[in-house]
């Protein structure tokens, strides 16, 4: 397309890389140094997981007289895997169903919302959208626990605390995913693209499933998988908006079970914290591995022009 | 050129779909934003100015409660342990991100999968984290200590059981868990510095130690900008892995700001006072974010 077409005011825009993966340096000489300090940062990142997948496969006697580091003579991961799934009537479970109820609810609607917003902030010009960008980096600063306190009053208010909604309607607003999917969609969507679509007569909504969505894929795996590991791990919103147990997502359940474990007159049932600590990030664990070339690339795009 | 035409003689009508279609793609993000950013901020801020608990009737008093608030010695503490906090998080959390970054930005087999491996702690979920390294850091049967005590050191911290060591455990865990998170900010950075650089330095006969300091570091300056911001507010912000983790002990060891907002507004019923603090506490992330914002850009002038 030969005619010059005016850039509309929006983020900077990320210098367009030659190859979209995260491309490697070749290094001249493997050094000494590096090839030690390599060792030294995975064994940090990797050994406290290593503990939890050895210490799941323990008893609870063995939790405490073995190394902890090495496998002790029994083997009790299938064992301890059945009795977190079936301790207190299956109580795990549910808190298993619930939170994928708030994943599923939450952290969709919340890529699905910062999906359209992206994409409106980034493609189309209209009054407000400095203002929208001034209260979406502001809201990044400002600290979940200033807003807790009002957001409590407001939800209890409304009679909504102690409920599925007082966790799934605040997950639905995530500033970041919104800021990613603006510096997403101004990049990976050409203008043209659009007008072509336009004078071709699409409505625009059509335009924005048929043309742009496919276009946005990476960004939006991206956006998906971090409101994913936001509401999967949200411990703070539960914890002030629900007293019923039931309703409990698997962070508050298991911080149940890890203080009935510490307290003296309590059952203790550490070997199932810990089995429940396994089994509650292997899923997460699992989607990032399998949508690795995603989220690497995905992530970079709003941080490169920052 | 007839595409021009077209253009200049649909604008008005454009202009009009434009601000129609856009407001209505971003209209549910605004309704969430302004029902649940915006006015829990400005019920906050007029919060702070009433004396509320959860039995009586709101009343203004207004700067009561931060008259209070400088005479609270658990806000003294608590203030105290978040700087403490922050001046080891921030650095050390820094440092190991970009160590991560610089080892895992080389063509070894396998890179991916190690990134994908460095980036696990910051999808873990906050109470495995908590469970896992409070059994490391346990005094006694905890591993830390066992290899410490193997390698000649007599009398090991307590870590978590003592007042003195509780934070720097909680800074060690906290590191651990955002560390993979910068990191891949960094690889990104990292791809920004055109190979030629290197391959000129290489060629000037300058070592892995000069080329670090005179390109990368100079070269990642805005990655380590945006980061630096990042870290400063998060680390102020601290408080689900305190609350699980130690829960502010032993003692008052470990008591940050935000858990005393928690503390006295949840559990206590302090509307006004906790939003107070909330308020103390946002005033602070927001002066040290603009000092940070000002110094770059005088650095970025000079």
């Amino acid at each position: 397309m030969a005619t010059p077409t005016t850039r509309r005011p929006g983020p900077p825009t990320i210098r367009r890389r030659p190859e979209p993966r995260l491309s490697t340096l070749r290094r001249p000489r493997r050094s000494l140094l590096l090839t030690g300090l390599t060792g030294l940062v995975l064994l940090y990142s990797l050994v406290p997981l290593a503990w939890l997948l050895i210490n799941a496969t323990k008893t609870q006697e063995d939790l405490l007289g073995s190394f902890g580091l090495w496998f002790s003579d029994s083997f009790a991961l299938g064992d301890n895997i059945v009795r977190t799934l079936t301790y207190d009537d299956g109580i795990f479970t549910r808190w298993l169903l619930n939170t994928i109820l708030y994943v599923v609810l939450g952290a969709g609607g919340a890529t699905l919302l910062a999906t359209l917003g992206g994409y409106a902030l980034a493609k189309f010009d209209f009054p407000g959208k400095r203002a929208v960008f001034a209260v979406v980096i502001g809201a990044v600063a400002v600290p979940n626990t200033a807003l807790a306190v009002p957001t409590f009053l407001m939800f209890s208010r409304l009679g909504l605390t102690d409920s599925p909604w007082a966790v799934i309607i605040p997950s639905l607003i995530s500033p970041f995913g919104l800021y990613l999917m603006w510096v997403f969609s101004s990049d990976a969507i050409p203008d043209e693209l659009l007008e072509a679509a336009r004078v071709d007569g699409a409505r625009e909504f059509t335009t924005f499933f048929r043309v742009s969505l496919p276009l946005l894929g990476p960004g939006i795996v991206t956006v998906l998988l971090l409101s994913m590991v936001q509401t999967w791990n949200n411990y703070f919103l539960p914890l002030i908006m629900l007293k019923d147990p039931d309703w409990y997502p698997l962070t508050l359940g298991l911080n149940a079970w890890n203080a009935q474990a510490a307290t003296a007159g309590g059952e203790t049932v550490f070997n199932l914290v810990i089995t429940g600590s396994l089994l509650t990030i292997v899923p997460l664990i699992v989607a990032f591995l399998l949508l690795q070339r995603y989220w690497q690339s995905g992530l970079t795009a709003g941080s490169v022009k920052a | 050129m007839t595409h021009a035409v077209t253009r200049t003689r649909s604008r008005p009508r454009s202009a009009w779909r434009d601000i129609l279609i856009g407001w209505s793609f971003i209209l549910p993000n605004f309704v969430g934003f302004a029902l649940f950013t915006l006015v829990p901020m400005l019920a906050a801020f007029a919060l702070a100015f009433l004396d509320w608990d959860s039995y009586g009737t709101p009343e203004w008093v207004g700067l009561d409660n931060f008259g209070r608030l400088l005479a609270d010695e658990n806000f003294h503490v608590a203030l105290r342990n978040t700087l403490f906090y922050a001046a080891g998080h921030i650095p050390l959390t820094l440092v190991a991100a970009l160590t991560l970054a610089i080892v895992l930005n080389r063509k070894i087999r396998g890179v991916q999968l190690f990134r994908t491996a460095a980036f696990f702690p910051y999808v873990t979920s906050l109470v495995a984290v908590a469970v896992v390294w409070n059994m490391l850091f346990n005094p006694t049967a905890g591993p830390i200590n066992q290899v410490l005590e193997a390698l000649g050191v007599a009398d090991p911290p307590r870590w978590v059981a003592s007042t003195d060591w509780a934070m720097p455990a909680v800074i060690v865990t906290s590191v651990w868990r955002d560390m993979g998170y910068y990191m891949v900010l960094y690889l990104a950075g990292l791809q920004t510095i055109p190979k030629e650089y290197y391959e000129a330095a290489t060629v000037d006969g300058a070592g892995a130690w000069q080329r670090f300091w005179s390109i990368t570091l100079p070269s990642l300056r805005p990655t380590t900008f945006f980061v630096l911001v990042m870290l400063t507010i998060q680390s102020f912000k601290v408080l689900d892995l305190i609350v699980v983790m130690t829960d502010g002990g032993p003692g008052r060891s470990t008591l940050v700001l935000a858990q005393l907002v928690y503390r006295e507004g949840i559990i206590e019923g302090q509307f006004g006072y906790s939003s107070a603090i909330a308020l103390a506490l946002f005033v602070i992330v927001l002066t040290v974010t603009v000092v940070q914002f000002r110094f770059n850009e005088r650095r970025r002038a000079s």
